[in-house]
């Protein structure tokens, strides 16, 4: 069985090759002339950004809606500026990552009585979403927000008192919700976000839950 | 041999053919899109769904052959990689799940043991071991007759991951044994209901023992409490309370390892009402020359009450109606003109429920009040003359004889030791054994004497008995006038086990435990300083292997706390009941004790203490005012029921010194003497005697004795001149004796010899006829006997006994207990020693 890290690992490598082939396709920028400055009319500022594509990576923290604690949360999301709405409008694929956890006890005489349990939920979301800036890109400050459908990829670790450490994957289908703002700073933006993603969480391990969490982060826009 | 599964296979339903969860595969459909892109990318991602985790690896199950037809078996699955998992752990109830035990029938149809049935054993959670109890009837063979089956069996971890062990377990058809009967027959389910059952000397050690409903065969079956293996005819066992109303058949099914069952068909009734009990029957005897009307006292009487008379041979030889008088009084007229002399057991049957209490005994004797059936009982365990003794009851009703003392002959040992042994329903004696707690100093030539203590709420099983050993020649030639006092242990003094339960940790193998707890009372008791008290009841626990924890309640005697306690167990696993030795000791402060396989002790003092045995003797503060050995101590009572303890006759001295006088000390209400010992006020006999004989005559023993007070006879003995006496004489008890009267009779020239009165009747019985003081010899086995006139006195001739011993007998004792008479010990030629035991009625 393919293990849960070797898939992480897969899935960075192919959310950036994905990545390179979108922004290495020629079709992009010319073709569908999403950079020239008529298209995106005459509110750019000098040296206003005039993205095609761009890149945001994050860091932040996440409360999951379940009884699992708070923890780190990563991300990366790779925007492609449609030329509709004066590039307001963008598509988005969002990779996610974090890992929280929870403990307890159970008491069971099959097993001597009291045994300790510790669970760690690895939570890898791949998620398709649509943003919508509230002001082009010319702007100091650009408030958005977007919704997207959402592929969780998650693997429930158990160790135990009990014999042997456990675990349990599966793939479940939920949403996210994100609404933030972007500051210039630089040649990007510097980006404020609270994003909510939820997906059910139903392995044998955790019982019927869910994977969802409410994250507040901070990241950094750059494009192209 | 394993065998690897080749089949897709699901555990639970949880997981599909390929290997991902069922839950996720809508929720994969529509992800499809998304993942395409990555696809295309060049990235094949699987799904990589389900559980990951340890697998299982079986090696081996023990025992490997098992039946469980008519029980539930156990049994040890060993390995590798046993891993439960803890399911649910985000929910509100987080619970184990155990790895799935299925056993694979050779056609291959697959049965789960109950998950709730496989375990890990007691502190052992390395997962190298899970101990399965596969459930009665669940798979074949189902009966006696049907082939053996060799299953497979095998283990699926929660994750999925599992492991088949070809042939591991072969389930056996049940094999039959007699079970023959079960004692009492019926309990109340008011009440715990001790039970003794017996098969042909088939149980094996310790087998299991169920009640199960006669009318419906797939009711759930009632496990009996502490079944305790006394041998492989005998089981004991507790009933519990609260079980429906109704007929049970009694199962008995041995360990795994004979697989033995035996079925007793109906053989127990569970009924609503208390049952009967019998503590006393009023008189104890009666003659085939007129009927005799009776008295029982008890519990649980109610009307209709039927009385029933059985024979040697429990056979019903007659049966009368009871008046019910009170709840625990009823009355009786046995027809015992139409009756044998022999002894009988009471049986007492309320016919509401038709439950019923077997009392021991009635004795019916012929008119002349001969005395008959002289037989050979079991002999001491050491041979003794000179000894002392008595008969006792305890707190339970259990009736005993106690040998105290003594030596083994001339020139032998003088003897510290005391035998006792357990009278049965007819009278028969068990094995003579002796017991821990010794005489502080070896008396020979003593004189014991019992006295009970009985009140308002027990008035016929004393509620304590003391025994007093006065005087006596030591094993240094030294006349004794000290009087060593013991108290007969009480069960109500002894620990109660509260719980007993497995322990983590432990060595213990597999099988069945059992324990005894005993408290160590504290140096200020007044009755058993320092002593110990019986021990519990048996605790008993079947383990797998580990430790076992047991608690008790605190014990407070005579309102001292226990100063500790003693801890006894089985020397193995399933060894035989009342087989403990102690293993440890704790403070008083202490109420349990975890076993880890601790060893026990090897000396005789390291077994329990039970019924019948005695405490520590300790030294009374009243010593007799003159060292004397070969008199004789009687409990006397005057006419307002005053008790007192009156020491007559003896020598003062190993040779020579032949006394004539008699002290006196006062018993109180506990049952201590109360005053010195003191001949003031008595009166000496008129002839000094040693080695005589001596019988207490009470409205007891004698109905025309019109007093209620008592009267001592002594006969024979050697007198002052170390000739032999042939002469009786009486004296009246009232707080002294009163003056001696010289009887006209002649009693026989014995000294040595031994009285009782039965019967309405005065017996002398053995003795020797020849010697002196120091060297008595030419000894009898024949008797003397008269009978008592209608003012209590003896006025008639006193002629030669139509029966005698079954062999010459002198300076041994004779017991009146229990309506029998006991001659033991003693000597055959005045110099020997004898083991030997008679029993007449």
């Amino acid at each position: 069985m393919k293990t849960f890290h070797t898939t992480i690992a897969d899935l960075l490598g192919a959310t950036l090759l994905v990545a390179f082939t979108l922004a290495t396709l020629p079709v992009t920028a010319e073709d569908l002339d999403f950079s020239s400055d008529e298209s995106v009319g005459s509110t750019s500022s000098p040296g206003s950004p005039d993205w095609t594509v761009a890149f945001a990576p994050r860091l932040g923290a996440i409360v999951p809606t379940s009884s699992l604690g708070p923890f780190v949360g990563v991300g990366l999301e790779f925007d492609v500026f449609l030329p509709v709405l004066d590039k307001q409008l963008v598509a988005a694929l969002d990779l996610s990552y974090t890992r929280p956890g929870a403990s307890g006890a159970v008491t069971d005489a099959r097993v001597g009585g009291r045994q300790t349990y510790d669970l760690a939920v690895d939570e890898l979301g791949l998620a398709l979403e649509v943003f919508y800036r509230f002001f082009p890109n010319d702007q100091e400050l650009v408030p958005f927000a977007g919704l997207g459908l959402l592929v969780n990829m998650l693997q429930s670790n158990q160790d135990s008192s009990l014999p042997g450490a456990n675990s349990e994957t599966s793939t479940e289908v939920g949403v996210t919700l994100a609404g933030g703002v972007d500051w210039r700073l630089g040649p990007g933006f510097l980006v404020g976000e609270l994003r909510f993603a939820y997906s059910a969480l139903s392995h044998e391990l955790t019982g019927d839950s869910n994977a969802g969490n409410v994250g507040l982060s901070v990241g950094y826009r750059i494009g192209f | 041999m394993r065998r690897e599964n080749s089949q897709p296979w699901i555990a639970d339903g949880r997981v599909n053919p390929n290997g991902c969860s069922q839950g996720a595969r809508n929720s994969r459909r529509l992800g499809r899109m998304l993942w395409a892109l990555l696809m295309l990318s060049g990235f094949a991602l699987s799904c990589g769904e389900g559980m990951d985790g340890p697998t299982p690896r079986l090696t081996s199950v023990e025992p490997s052959t098992v039946a469980t037809a008519f029980a539930d078996a156990t049994v040890t699955l060993h390995g590798s990689g046993f891993s439960p998992v803890v399911v649910g752990a985000l929910g509100d109830h987080p619970a184990v799940e155990m790895p799935a035990v299925y056993l694979i029938a050779p056609g291959g149809v697959r049965t789960q043991v109950p998950v709730a049935n496989v375990s890990f054993p007691s502190g052992d959670n390395s997962g190298t071991q899970l101990v399965v109890v596969i459930p009665m009837g669940l798979v074949a063979p189902f009966a006696p007759g049907e082939p053996d089956v060799a299953y497979d069996i095998e283990v699926v971890n929660p994750n999925g991951e599992h492991d088949i062990l070809e042939g591991a377990l072969t389930i056996t058809a049940p094999s039959f044994f007699d079970l023959v009967s079960i004692d009492p027959p019926f309990g109340c389910t008011c009440e715990r209901t001790t039970v003794t059952l017996t098969s042909d000397g088939a149980f094996v050690s310790t087998p299991t023992v169920f009640l199960g409903d006669t009318a419906d065969p797939s009711a759930t079956r009632v496990a009996l409490e502490r079944v305790a293996f006394v041998d492989a005819s005998t089981l004991t066992a507790v009933v519990p309370p609260g079980i429906p109303v109704g007929t049970y058949d009694v199962i008995v099914i041995n360990p795994p390892s004979d697989g033995g069952t035996g079925v007793l068909e109906s053989g127990f009734r569970v009924v609503s009402l208390p049952v009967p009990v019998v503590v006393a029957v009023v008189p104890g005897r009666g003659n085939t020359q007129d009927d005799t009307p009776v008295t029982l006292f008890g519990a649980n009487f109610r009307a209709p009450l039927r009385i029933e008379l059985l024979d040697r041979t429990e056979n019903v030889v007659v049966t009368v109606n009871g008046a019910v008088v009170s709840d625990s009084e009823a009355t009786a007229t046995f027809p015992t003109t139409t009756m044998s002399a022999a002894p009988y057991l009471v049986r007492v049957i309320n016919e509401d429920e038709e439950t019923y209490f077997t009392f021991s005994g009635f004795l019916v004797t012929n008119p002349s009040g001969n005395l008959e059936n002289f037989v050979t009982e079991s002999g001491l365990t050491t041979a003794r003359r000179l000894l002392t003794g008595g008969a006792a009851t305890d707190d339970l009703g259990n009736r005993y004889l106690y040998a105290i003392g003594g030596d083994t002959g001339a020139g032998g040992t003088v003897l510290d030791t005391i035998e006792r042994v357990q009278l049965s329903k007819f009278g028969a004696l068990g094995h003579w054994s002796e017991q821990r707690n010794r005489l502080l100093t070896p008396r020979t030539g003593a004189s014991a004497v019992f006295v009970p203590l009985y009140t308002a709420q027990s008035p016929f099983v004393p509620a304590k008995n003391f025994l007093y050993v006065t005087g006596g020649l030591d094993d240094n030639g030294q006349v004794l006038d000290s009087v060593e006092r013991a108290l007969m242990l009480s069960s109500a003094d002894a620990p109660r086990i509260t719980h007993i339960d497995p322990a983590d940790t432990g060595s213990l193998g597999a099988g069945t435990w059992y324990y005894k707890v005993s408290a160590i009372l504290s140096s200020a008791d007044p009755d058993n300083p320092g002593g110990e008290t019986m021990a519990s009841d048996e605790a008993i626990l079947t383990l797998s292997s580990g430790g076992v924890t047991l608690e008790w309640e605190a014990i407070q005697v005579g309102g001292l706390d226990a100063a500790g306690y003693r801890i006894y167990r089985t020397d193995e696993a399933n060894g035989a009941s009342q087989q403990e030795r102690l293993i440890a000791e704790v403070d008083g402060a202490t109420l349990t004790y975890t076993d880890e396989g601790d060893a026990p002790g090897d000396a005789a003092a390291h077994r329990p203490l039970g019924p019948g045995d005695t405490g520590v003797f300790v030294l009374d503060d009243q010593a007799l005012t003159q060292a004397r050995w070969g008199h004789q101590t009687l409990l006397m009572r005057d006419g307002l029921g005053a008790r007192s303890l009156l020491v007559v006759g003896g020598k003062s001295a190993e040779s020579g010194g032949v006394l004539d006088s008699v002290e006196v000390s006062d018993l109180d209400l506990l049952g201590q003497l109360s005053t010195p010992f003191s001949t003031m006020g008595t009166t000496p006999m008129n002839e000094a005697r040693a080695f005589f004989a001596a019988a207490v005559e009470t409205s007891d023993n004698v109905s025309t004795y019109a007093s209620s007070g008592s009267r001592l006879w002594v006969a024979g003995g050697v007198g002052s001149t170390g000739a032999i006496l042939d002469t009786l004489e009486e004296s009246d008890f009232e707080g002294t004796n009163g003056a001696w009267t010289t009887n006209g009779k002649k009693a026989g020239r014995t000294a040595g010899g031994m009285a009782v009165i039965v019967n309405e009747k005065l017996f002398l019985l053995g003795g020797a006829t020849a010697g002196t003081d120091t060297d008595l010899n030419s000894v009898v086995g024949t008797g003397r006997d008269t009978e008592f006139d209608n003012s209590g006195e003896i006025s008639g001739s006193i002629n030669s006994t139509s029966s005698s011993l079954l062999a010459p007998r002198a300076l041994g004792i004779g017991i009146a207990g229990a309506g029998f008479i006991y001659f033991i010990g003693g000597s055959s030629t005045g110099a020997n020693a004898l083991s030997t035991v008679e029993r007449t009625f």
